[in-house]
Formats: C-alpha cells, structure tokens, sequence
C-alpha cells in the first residue's frame, strides 16, 4: 500500500489533495468580512502595506496586470487606475466568494473596461506564455500547496523583464517583536476571529500559516531556483511582513 | 534602508491633507491640474528621504517610490526645501537647495503655493453644519481682528515709552531735528569752507 504526500495546513498535517479543500473552506468562511478583520487585525496597516507594493511595482498606463490570490481587490483597483483604459488588470482568486465579493466591489466603485475576474488557481494559471508586465500576490502566496509551482506558472506568464512582487507575512527581524506577534497571533487573533465572524478556527489557521511560510531568505532562495533574477526583498514593519520582488530575464 | 511602513504612513496622511486643502480651495486646484502629467523629486539630503510628487488632474499623489520620467529634481535639506516651498524664499540663491531640470514647474508651484486661499470656513460646516460653522468662523474673526488691533495697540505704547517716558530712544520729531539740524551746520560749514577758499584767493591774487 503506497503512503499518501503531505503537506502542512497551519500547524496540522493534511493529504496533499486535500489542502487547497481546506483553505478554500476558511476563505468562503470569511469572505464577507475579510477587509473589516484585515483592517482590524492589522489597525489598518495592511493598507499602507499593499500601497507600497503598488508603489514598487512601476507600473504605468497601457501595463497588463494579473493580480493573483486578488481576493477582495484593493490592489486591482489601484493598478485599474494605474494602467488606464489602453492597460488590462486580471483579478484572479482560486476562490469564489472572495472572487465575488471583489468583483461586485470593483463594480459598484465603476470599474469597467479595463478589468477581468477569472477563477484561477496560481500553480496552474489559464493564461498564454509572456503575457503580463507585472505580477503580484498579496498574502496568498503562503495558502498555495505546491508553491515552487506556482513561482513556476508566474514566471512563464510573465512577460520578458516583467516584475513578480510577493507581499507576505515573514519573520519578525527583532526577537522581542516575535515573542509579541507570537502572542498576538495565537490569543487575540482567533479572539478577534471569534468575536466578528464567529470563526476562531479560520483565524487560527491564518496565524499557523504565516509561521509555516518560508522566512525571507528561503522565499528570494525559491524565487531564485524558479528562474527570477534580480530577486530582492524588503522588510516592513520590523519583517513582521516582507515585499519580495523579482524579475523575468 | 529605513521600514517603508512608516515614511508610508507619513506620505499617506500628507497626501490626505492636501486633497483635503484643496477641496475646499478650488482656485489652486484648477491651477494645480495645469501641471498634470508631471513628477517632481524632492531629494531629502536631512533626513534622507525622496519624495515623489505627481501631480495629477485631480491633485497631488506623494509616493517614496517612482520609476518614470522626472520634470525636475530639488535636492537639499528638508527644512530648506520646505523654506522654498512654502515660506517667503523666493530665490534658489542662498536657499541651500539645487534644481535640476525645469525650474519651471517650481516656479509654478511657489506661485500656487503663494496664492493658497483654503475656505476654512466651509470646511468646518462640512463638520458641524452651516449655521455653527459661521457663527464660530465669526468669532474667530472677531478674534483675529480683536489680537491685531491690541497687537498694533501694544506697538505703539511701547513707542510712545521709550522715546518720551524713558528716554532711551529719541522720537521720531526730535530725530527729525537733530537730521536737520545736522544738514543746516553741514551746508554752513561747506558755505564757510567756500568764503575762506574765496578769500585765500583773492589774497594770493594780491600778493602777485
């Protein structure tokens, strides 16, 4: 009898096959309230966060976009009125509730023209070879199962000299600041889950998550062995989160 | 390299404020959409920092970070470029701050600058309504005018003290006379100068 891969959900171990499951129960569990706990959890640091990536990704009028793990679409919107009416932004989930809750967003804020929502899963992306200037993936990166795939699958549609930016939880630069976000994390965050969405567990998992991701040097590591050059990565926040960029040679 | 959360933070809430000034200051925004399309580098040398402003149809977008074509580039201390910005420093020379690129748009935004007129008081009733604002804008005014008058008040006590009760200083009168009196001894003695020279003329024609 052969034995099943596996692979971690936070902090529990589950069957390969099964993790994307998993994750897709916890985001349908707390699409509704995803940009209210976010700002909540983060006291609206989040924003500042995501307005430096678009920063940092240059892109300008006329630029095709794909905006993966896009969830609720506040970088799609932001890139929307960065590339203009000539440019394209792809808003891609894997996940349908947050994927309709960002859609009716950008809708009811008239985004029009420029702009396509697609149900895509990132190790697998439904797009031709060079196809987009830019790349980014804000806090989702660490929900994706195989992610050397998926730094695979951004690097082939991504066009040549395009830009991947990855926005992520990391590890805290400061061991003092650890041992508070630790804290954090693992009381008041399900705390906070429980209270707002009557999840504590989607909460729970979302903190195991960021301490099973990969620390800055081992993610620029991975980005490097997917074929990225240039790869750099900045810290924010005291490393509690990190912006690693790379680029298509 | 410094946490981008926090010069973040601060770009985010200057833009804020400037949308805010401008909202409620449609003059210069109009005047603003002129330069649209443009970038201007502030180059922080103290603290070191570069700040990006681009200016749009709508307003001012800051940003620390910025990869397309500049307009011109300001480079020098914070303070000194805020003293060009924004105070009576009208001139580059002796500013402390070098301009590269078109000084042209910098001339455009001292001038906005300049002719900045925010109408605080429709500000406020956006706040707390109409009526309150107007009648708080009133007594802010009253206020005001109230400070000036004592201020201009205190002035000329002060004046009136020194040069009559305390004598430190001469008044503006006896100042008045005494430079005139200085010009009456001066045309005097340049009168006498010009008798003696006459006379040691006339004396010297004599002896010959």
């Amino acid at each position: 009898m052969s034995e099943k891969k596996t692979t971690h959900f936070g902090f529990e171990q589950v069957e390969v096959d099964k993790k994307a499951e998993r994750v897709a129960d916890v985001f349908h569990s707390v699409a509704g309230k995803y940009d209210l706990m976010n700002d909540l959890m983060s006291g609206g640091v989040h924003r500042l966060w995501k307005r430096y990536t678009i920063e940092k990704s240059a892109v300008r009028t006329g630029h095709k976009v794909l905006d993966i793990a896009g969830g609720t679409g506040d970088l799609s919107y932001q890139f929307a009125q960065k590339v203009g009416p000539e440019g394209l932004v792809v808003l891609a989930d894997i996940n349908a509730s947050m994927l309709n809750v960002g859609r009716d967003r950008l809708t009811d804020r008239g985004v029009a023209g420029n702009l396509t929502c697609a149900q895509a899963d990132a190790q697998y992306l439904p797009f031709p070879d060079n196809t987009f200037d830019c790349i980014t993936i804000a806090f989702g990166l660490r929900n994706v199962t195989d992610k050397d795939l998926a730094l695979a699958a951004m690097l082939r549609v991504l066009k040549p000299s395009g830009r991947l930016l990855i926005l992520e939880f990391s590890k805290p630069a400061n061991p003092l600041l650890e041992k508070a976000y630790d804290t954090y994390s693992f009381s008041l965050l399900p705390l906070m889950g429980k209270l707002i969405t009557n999840d504590a567990d989607s909460y729970r998992y979302l903190a195991e998550s960021i301490r099973m991701h990969p620390d800055q040097k081992t993610l620029q590591g991975m980005m490097d062995n997917a074929g990225f050059v240039m790869t750099e990565f900045q810290n924010m926040t005291g490393g509690i989160v990190a912006l690693h960029m790379g680029v298509k040679p | 390299m410094a946490d981008p959360t926090a010069i973040t933070a601060v770009l985010t809430a200057l833009e804020k404020a400037a949308a805010k000034a401008l909202e409620y200051d449609p003059g210069t925004r109009a005047q603003l959409a002129k330069l649209a399309g443009q970038t201007l580098l502030l180059d922080c040398t103290q603290p070191a920092q570069k700040i990006y402003l681009q200016f749009t149809a709508s307003g001012i977008a800051l940003s620390g970070h910025y990869e397309g074509e500049l307009a011109a580039t300001l480079s020098g201390s914070g303070t000194d470029i805020a003293k060009l910005l924004f105070a009576d420093q009208h001139s580059l020379y002796g500013s402390g701050v070098s301009i590269s690129g078109n000084a042209g748009v910098l001339a455009q935004l001292q001038g906005l600058m300049g002719q900045l007129d925010i109408d605080w008081e429709l500000a406020l009733a956006d706040i707390i309504g109409t009526l309150p604002a107007h009648a708080l804008a009133q007594s802010v005014r009253g206020a005001g005018r109230w400070g000036r008058e004592r201020a201009q008040s205190a002035e000329r006590l002060i004046r009136e003290y020194l040069a009559e009760e305390s004598g430190a200083v001469l008044g503006r009168s006896e100042f008045a006379t005494f430079v005139a009196d200085i010009d009456d001894t001066r045309f005097a003695v340049d009168r006498l100068g010009a008798r003696i020279a006459r006379l040691q003329a006339h004396n010297d024609h004599k002896d010959h």
